[in-house]
C-alpha cells in the first residue's frame, strides 16, 4: 500500500512495478496482451486484465474488467479505482481522507475501525473495499452538518463520554446503529451492544452513560 | 496484505468453478483477511472468491421440521432469530456467544463452521513456525511447546490445535447436516479428521445450507462457553447438551464439547451417565465427570479437565 502511495507521489512507475501490475500470472500463464496495452492508457479508465484461472478441465482464460469502484459514503457516491486487497478502512483513511475512522488492532479486535454498513456497525479493516459497491456506508464525519454536533456527540461531550478519544467515533457509531433499533435501552443493551469496542483509556462507565444520556435526548 | 484476483460470484456454480487449489473463499471475511494480514500461508492465495454476492444464500427458515439456514445467514441474525430462539436455544446462544457484536455482525455460519484453528504456532506472523499443518515435514510446536488451549482429547495426525468454532458443537448436539454443493453430510462427519484442513471440504466445494431437525419435544439445551474476556475472545472451553427427558428421566442425550479437542467432541460416556436418570446435581456431576473420563492433557493444560467437568455439569442443571 506504501508502495501504491510513492509510486503516485513520484508520478512514474518503475519497470519492474509495470511489470508486476500488468498481469496477474496464475498457474504459470504468460501475460495477456490486452493488459500490457491497458496498462498503458490513461489511469482512470476502465481497463480490463487477462486472467488465466485454473479450473477443473481444459484451462480456460476469463476477462477481468478492473472497473471503478463506487463507494457512497455518508450519502456521497464516489467512483474511484480499488485494488482487490484494500480494506475499506484503507480507501476511507487514505484515498477518501475521511481519517475520522480509526486503525489500530487491524485484526477486527478493537472496534477503532468501526463504520456503519447499511446501518449496521461492521469493522472496516476486516471488510474489503471492492465489495462495498451498493452499500451504505456512514462514517462518524456524516453524523454532524459541521456546525451542529449530532445529539449523540452532544451527549459525548456533556458527560465525559472520552478521554484521548481513539476509540470515540466507533463507539459514537455504535451507539448510533443501537438507538435507531433500540432508542430505550437499558444498561445491559449498552454493554452489550458496547462488547466490541474497546477503550484504552478505561473510561466505560463514563461512556455508558453518556450512551443513555443520549438515549434521553 | 499482498495482491489477489478477486472473483465476484453470482451464483453457487460461478463460484465452485472459479475455486481450486490456491484460491480462497471469502464471505464475512473476519477469519480470511486475519489469516491474509498475517501472512501465516507460506503461500498467497491467487485469487479469493467473494460469495457475497450470491443472492438469496441468508435465509433462515423451517421447512418441514426442518430448520434451513443459509451458508450466508450472519450470526447476529441467527443469534436474534426468533424461530432459532425458541426451538433451537443451544445454536442461538452459541451463535450469540461468538466474537463480540461487530464480528457476529460480519460473519456467518458457513465461515464460522469453516474457520481455521486459533493455535498460536499456526496463527504466528509471517509463518514463523512453518508448523505440520502447513508443512508435512514439520512438527507440532504446541505439542512440546506452551499448549495451554490445546486439545486435551488427543491429536489429528499428530496436531493438536482445538476446534475453533462455537456453533459446531451446538450443530452436533442437535444432529444438524452441512448442505454443500456436491453433498450432503452430518456435521460430525464435516468437521475433518485430516490435519492439514478443518473440514472435508474439497477444493471446489463450498457450504451452502446448514440443516437442523427439530428437536423432541421436551429437549432441553444449552450452551456454555468458558473465556477470558466475555466480549471477545475465542472459546477455552465450551459445551453444547440437548437432553431429551420422557416422564421424569433422561430418553436420550446429545453432550459436545467444543475447543477442547480438535474436532467437536461427542462426550458419549457422559450422555450414557444421564440416560435413564432423572436430573439431579450428582447426576449431572457423574456425567461430568464421565464427559472428560477419555482426556489426556499435555503440561499446560491439565487445567482444561476439572474446568469442563465442571461446564458440563452446569449445561446440564441449566
Amino acid at each position: 500500500m506504501s508502495e501504491e502511495e510513492k509510486r503516485e507521489k513520484d508520478g512514474k512507475i518503475s519497470r519492474r512495478e509495470f511489470l508486476k501490475d500488468a498481469g496477474f500470472i496464475v498457474g504459470g500463464a504468460a501475460i495477456g496482451s490486452t493488459a500490457l496495452l491497458a496498462a498503458c492508457g490513461p489511469k482512470e479508465e476502465v481497463i480490463t486484465k487477462t486472467v488465466t484461472v485454473e479450473v477443473p478441465g481444459p484451462t480456460k482464460t476469463v476477462e477481468v474488467p478492473e472497473k471503478l469502484t463506487k463507494l457512497t459514503v455518508n450519502g456521497e457516491t464516489h467512483e474511484l479505482k480499488v485494488e482487490a486487497n484494500w480494506t475499506l478502512n484503507f480507501v476511507l483513511r487514505e484515498k477518501l481522507k475521511l481519517t475520522g475512522t480509526k486503525i489500530w488492532c487491524e485484526e477486527g479486535a478493537c472496534g477503532a475501525c468501526t463504520v456503519l454498513m447499511n446501518g449496521v456497525p461492521i469493522f472496516s479493516c476486516m471488510t474489503l473495499a471492492t465489495e462495498c459497491e451498493e452499500r451504505n456506508i456512514e462514517t462518524i464525519e456524516g453524523l454532524s452538518d459541521g456546525v451542529t454536533l449530532h445529539p449523540i456527540q452532544q451527549a459525548f461531550i456533556e458527560n465525559f463520554g472520552l478521554q484521548c478519544g481513539y476509540c470515540t467515533p466507533g463507539i459514537i457509531l455504535v451507539t448510533k446503529a443501537l438507538l435507531s433499533e433500540n432508542p430505550n435501552p437499558t444498561e445491559k443493551d449498552v454493554r452489550e451492544a458496547l462488547a466490541g469496542n474497546i477503550c484504552k483509556c478505561g473510561d466505560y462507565k463514563q461512556i455508558i452513560a453518556s450512551v443513555l444520556a443520549a438515549a434521553a435526548k | 496484505m499482498e495482491k489477489f484476483t478477486h472473483i465476484d460470484a453470482s451464483t453457487v456454480e460461478e463460484a465452485v468453478s472459479a475455486l481450486g487449489a490456491g484460491k480462497a473463499v471469502i464471505a464475512g471475511g473476519t477469519d480470511l483477511l486475519g489469516v491474509l494480514k498475517t501472512e501465516i500461508h507460506p503461500a498467497y492465495p491467487e485469487a479469493i472468491v467473494n460469495i457475497k454476492t450470491i443472492p438469496n444464500m441468508g435465509y433462515i427458515e423451517e421447512e418441514g421440521g426442518v430448520l434451513k439456514i443459509g451458508a450466508l445467514a450472519t450470526l447476529s441474525e441467527i443469534a436474534e432469530s426468533s424461530l432459532v430462539k425458541d426451538k433451537y436455544a443451544a445454536l442461538a446462544q452459541a451463535a450469540d456467544a461468538v466474537g463480540s457484536p461487530l464480528l457476529r455482525n460480519m460473519g456467518t455460519i458457513g465461515g464460522n463452521l469453516c474457520q481455521e484453528v486459533r493455535c498460536w504456532y499456526y496463527r504466528a506472523r509471517k509463518n514463523y513456525f512453518n508448523c505440520m499443518r502447513k508443512n508435512p515435514a514439520g512438527i507440532c510446536y504446541a505439542l512440546i511447546g506452551d499448549n495451554r488451549y490445546h486439545s486435551i482429547f488427543g491429536a489429528v495426525g499428530g496436531c493438536i490445535a482445538a476446534s475453533p468454532s462455537d456453533t459446531a458443537p451446538a450443530l452436533v448436539a442437535l444432529n444438524a447436516s452441512v448442505v454443500t454443493n456436491k453433498r450432503t453430510i452430518a456435521i460430525e462427519d464435516f468437521c475433518t479428521v485430516d490435519v492439514a484442513k478443518t473440514t472435508v471440504l474439497a477444493d471446489d466445494e463450498i457450504v451452502t445450507e446448514v440443516q437442523v431437525p427439530e428437536p423432541k419435544s421436551g429437549t432441553k439445551q444449552a450452551f456454555l462457553k468458558f473465556r477470558t474476556r466475555k466480549t471477545i475472545d475465542f472459546a477455552i472451553s465450551s459445551v453444547a447438551t440437548a437432553i431429551t427427558v420422557e416422564g421424569g428421566t433422561v430418553a436420550d442425550a446429545r453432550i459436545v464439547l467444543g475447543a477442547v479437542a480438535p474436532v467437536p467432541y461427542r462426550a458419549t460416556d457422559a450422555e450414557d451417565a444421564l440416560k435413564g436418570k432423572a436430573i439431579t446435581e450428582s447426576v449431572a456431576e457423574e456425567a461430568g465427570t464421565a464427559a472428560v473420563k477419555g482426556a489426556t492433557p499435555y503440561t499446560y493444560n491439565t487445567y482444561l479437565v476439572p474446568l469442563t467437568k465442571g461446564l458440563v455439569k452446569r449445561a446440564i442443571l441449566a
